[in-house]
Formats: structure tokens, sequence, C-alpha cells
């Protein structure tokens, strides 16, 4: 079970992102942050192994939380911008979700972050 | 008389007689031209004297005759030079015709003296009979020659029309590229592809979540939006209740987004209503204030626009919160943009932007009210 972390300064995005969350087994709790630096805070707080990250937030946007984040942390950037996708290729196991996107987008991102936090573990163990 | 050309073309004579010289390949061509012209002329002549006392050999007629054709191959190119000199810098047509004229009478008269020149001295003829050699010369052979100088001005001058009608469609090809930009531009001004597909997002993550009724007010608000745009004819104002339309409709999809963080007020006077102002003049203002409001951290952002009438002008007062350390750069047409939108149409106009204290951000807008809503 691994925590996860969603940050969205659109509520409705967050929502959406907890309701697909819900329809997964093996879910550890579900944080939530509406800005960048409460996304630092929170993640320096619980440490969730995987982080949904838009990219235009306030204060600290996406990208910079991103670089602040522990690198085995999976990242799943979810943004309607297509231009931020050249940007993330410095970034260790980051994903990219265009929004709109499809339920089987949206698992087929989750589960790749998943199965490497399950390697992650293996490894430690 | 240099001088005045100089004034006359702004120009520099040498850089305006280079920039018109014709190309390569007219060149060549040009000068294979009057050579062959020579060859068959002084073939002709050969054929004609052949085995009679005027016979003098096919290799030496040749000779005799190339001073006036390769005199022309010089004055076909300098003609070519000058009439596009003359058909694109002036416009009047006897001005023109003057030229043409002029130039024939000097470019013919050192053809004749230059070409002259040379057959007395291929042929070692005496100079003392140079002049009374012209006198007699012309007066044979000057209707040809006046034939020749029209039939090398109309080439030139058909080459030169030609041109200009390349240059004129590849300057209506860059203009018709440069406009259909200038439209994508504006259409992405109008409606941001960032915000449509945010408000698409909107529409699915309410289906997702079963808020049917919402999803379906979220793409009416939307198509509403769309109508508009697409709708729209060029150049063609819009009725501020129109323009308000569309607004609400923008501000209730990002609520939709925002709910926890999105207050909007909306006072129009009545009397303002009907009054016609210039198309998504309001629009890229309002977006500015809610991106600016994004910014916000925790405070909701309120975005409160009142429309008045002051006499002949319209008032538009827009107040949104900002960030304290507000980084947004704005989107789609953009504050600066309808800065040169009012200054293109408008003489007498207001427009001003302010950081108030309280942490609220101030845009203010008169415009003269049209004739047409008078």
């Amino acid at each position: 079970m691994f925590d996860i972390l969603i940050a969205d300064d659109e509520q409705l995005a967050r929502e959406t992102v907890k309701f697909l969350l819900a329809q997964c087994d093996g879910i550890g709790t579900v944080h939530e942050a509406n800005n960048g630096k409460s996304a630092l805070q929170i993640a320096q707080q619980y440490l969730p192994k995987i982080v949904m990250l838009d990219i235009e937030m306030p204060n600290i946007n996406g990208i910079e939380v991103a670089k602040q984040l522990p690198d085995d942390t999976s990242i799943i950037f979810i943004t309607a911008f297509s231009h931020f996708e050249e940007h993330i290729s410095s970034i260790n196991c980051a994903s990219y979700l265009l929004k709109p996107f499809k339920d089987e987008e949206f698992y087929e991102c989750f589960e790749k972050a998943r199965a490497i936090q399950y390697k992650h573990s293996e490894q430690a163990t | 008389m240099l001088a005045q050309l100089r004034s006359r073309y702004h120009l520099d004579m040498k850089s305006l007689i280079k920039a018109n010289l014709p190309n390569k390949s007219f060149v060549v061509s040009t000068t294979f031209f009057w050579l062959a012209v020579n060859t068959i002329y002084a073939h002709l002549q050969y054929r004609l004297f052949e085995d009679t006392e005027k016979d003098q050999g096919w290799l030496s007629g040749w000779y005799e005759l190339s001073p006036w054709f390769i005199a022309y191959i010089f004055v076909t190119i300098i003609l070519y030079a000058l009439t596009k000199i003359i058909e694109n810098n002036h416009t009047q047509i006897w001005q023109r015709i003057g030229l043409h004229f002029a130039t024939m009478v000097v470019l013919l008269s050192i053809n004749w003296i230059v070409a002259t020149a040379a057959y007395f001295m291929i042929t070692g003829t005496d100079f003392a009979t140079f002049f009374t050699f012209i006198y007699q010369m012309l007066s044979t052979t000057i209707q040809l020659d006046l034939l020749i100088y029209l039939g090398i001005l109309s080439v030139c001058l058909s080459l030169c029309f030609h041109d200009k009608r390349v240059q004129e469609k590849l300057e209506f090809k860059n203009l018709q590229t440069a406009l259909i930009d200038e439209q994508l531009k504006t259409l992405r001004a109008q409606l941001n592809p960032h915000f449509l597909f945010n408000a698409l997002n909107t529409a699915v993550s309410l289906i997702r979540l079963k808020r049917d009724d919402e999803a379906v007010r979220a793409l009416a608000e939307l198509s509403s939006m769309l109508r508009k745009i697409l709708e729209q004819k060029n150049d063609a104002g819009s009725k501020v209740k129109e323009e308000i339309a569309f607004i609400k409709n923008y501000l209730c999809i990002q609520q939709m987004r925002f709910s926890d963080k999105l207050d909007v007020k909306i006072s129009v006077e009545e009397n303002c209503l009907e009054l016609e102002i210039p198309n998504m003049l309001l629009h890229p203002l309002v977006e500015n204030a809610v991106q600016h409001g994004s910014q916000l951290e925790s405070n909701r952002n309120l975005v409160d626009l009142n429309v008045s009438r002051d006499g002949n002008q319209l008032l538009v007062k827009l107040t949104n919160k900002i960030a304290e350390n507000d980084q947004h750069k704005g989107f789609g047409i953009g504050v600066s943009n309808t800065k040169d939108r009012l200054a293109k149409l408008y003489k007498d106009y207001r427009f001003d932007l302010c950081a108030n204290r309280d942490g609220f951000f101030e845009t203010t807008l008169a415009i003269p009210i049209s004739v047409t809503n008078v």
C-alpha cells in the first residue's frame, strides 16, 4: 500500500483523480494539495510514493515541485498543456497525462508508477 | 543631373542600376540571340555576294557586321534595366512615354557612335569620314534600327510586366499566409486552447463523478462560447449584452473548475446592454483577472465586473484579487494586445491598470460610445 499525493489547484480535477483511485485496490492514504508549497509540505510529512501533479499551480509550479521530491518518487503530471512534455525528460520516474484523458490512460499510467514502487520496495527488502 | 536623379529616386544610382540589371540567363540568351542574328545576316550577305566582286569571305563579312549586333547586346541589357526603373518608379503614363522616348534617343545615338567607331577600327577606315559615314548610314538604316529598338523595348516591357505580376502574386500569397496566421491568432486569443481543453476536462470529470446536470451545463456553456466565436462576422461589432453573455459562459465554466476559490459579481446598467462595442474587447480582461486570481494560495478570488454609461462614454470597471508575489504572465490576447487594439480603434479612450493596497487589482476602461449607438 502506497500513499498518494494529488496536487492540483482545481478542486474538480482533484475530486476526479480521487474518484478514479477509489476504483483501485491496495491504495493507501490519498493526500491533497491545492498549490505547490503545500504539496511540498505534505510530501515531506507523509512521503507519498506516487505524486500526481498539475503543472500550473500557485506559488511553485509542478515541475519545480517534482525536482524537489525524492528521486524514487513516481510522478504523474496531469495537465492540459502539451508543451511541457519536453521539460519533464530530466525528471526520474515521471509520466505525462494530458487532460482530458480516458480512464484506461489514467490506469495505465498509475499501474506503471505502482509497478515501479513495488520493484523499489522489493529491492529494499 | 546625377544629383537630381539621386534625389528623385532617393537612392544611390549604382545600387539602383545593380538592383535592376537582368539576371545571368537573360544576359546569356541575349548574347546568343544577337550573335546568331549576326551570323545569319553575315551568311545571307555572303550568299548574296558569293562569287561577285563584293565577295570578301564569310568570316570577314561576319567581323564587319559584328559592331552593330554586338552593340545591340549592350543596348538590350541597358534597356532592360532602364525599363524596369521607369516602370517601377513612375506611375503617370505620359511621364513613362516621355522617359522611354528620351532613353531611345540617347541609347540609339550612343549605339550608332560606338558601333561606327568599332567598325572603323575593324576595317581600318579613316576617322575623317566618321560623321559623313554616320549620316549616310542613318539615311538608309534608321527605320530598321528604330524597328529593332522598339522590338527590344516591347520584349523588355513584357518581361517587366511579367516580373511585376509574379512579384504581385508572391506578395498576395504572403499576405494570404499572414492573414491566415492572424485569423488563427485571433481565434486562439478569443478562446485559448488551454481553456478549451480544461473546459472539456471539466465536462468529462463531471460525467465521471455522475454529476450529469452540471456536465450538461458545462457543455452547454462551452457550446454557446464556440457558437459566438465560430459564427461571428469579421470586423463586426457586438452588443454589450452579447459580450456579457460570453463572459458569463466563461465564468460559469471557471467556477465549476474552481468552485472553492472563485466568486463572481457582474453588474451591467440597463442602458448599456444594447450598445455596440468591438467584438471580444472585454473577455481578455476578464480572462486575465481570473488567471491572476488563480495564483492565490488560500483566499478566494473575486472577479467583480461593472459596466455603466457616463454621457457618451462606456465605463468598464473590473476588480480582482491578486496574490502578493503574482508572477502570472497572462494568457491569450492579454492586456498588451488589448492596449494595441484600443489604440487602433479610438482616439480618446482611457485604459488604466493598477494594484490597490488591499490586494485588489483594478482595470478601468472608458471608451466613446459609437455614433451608431446614439
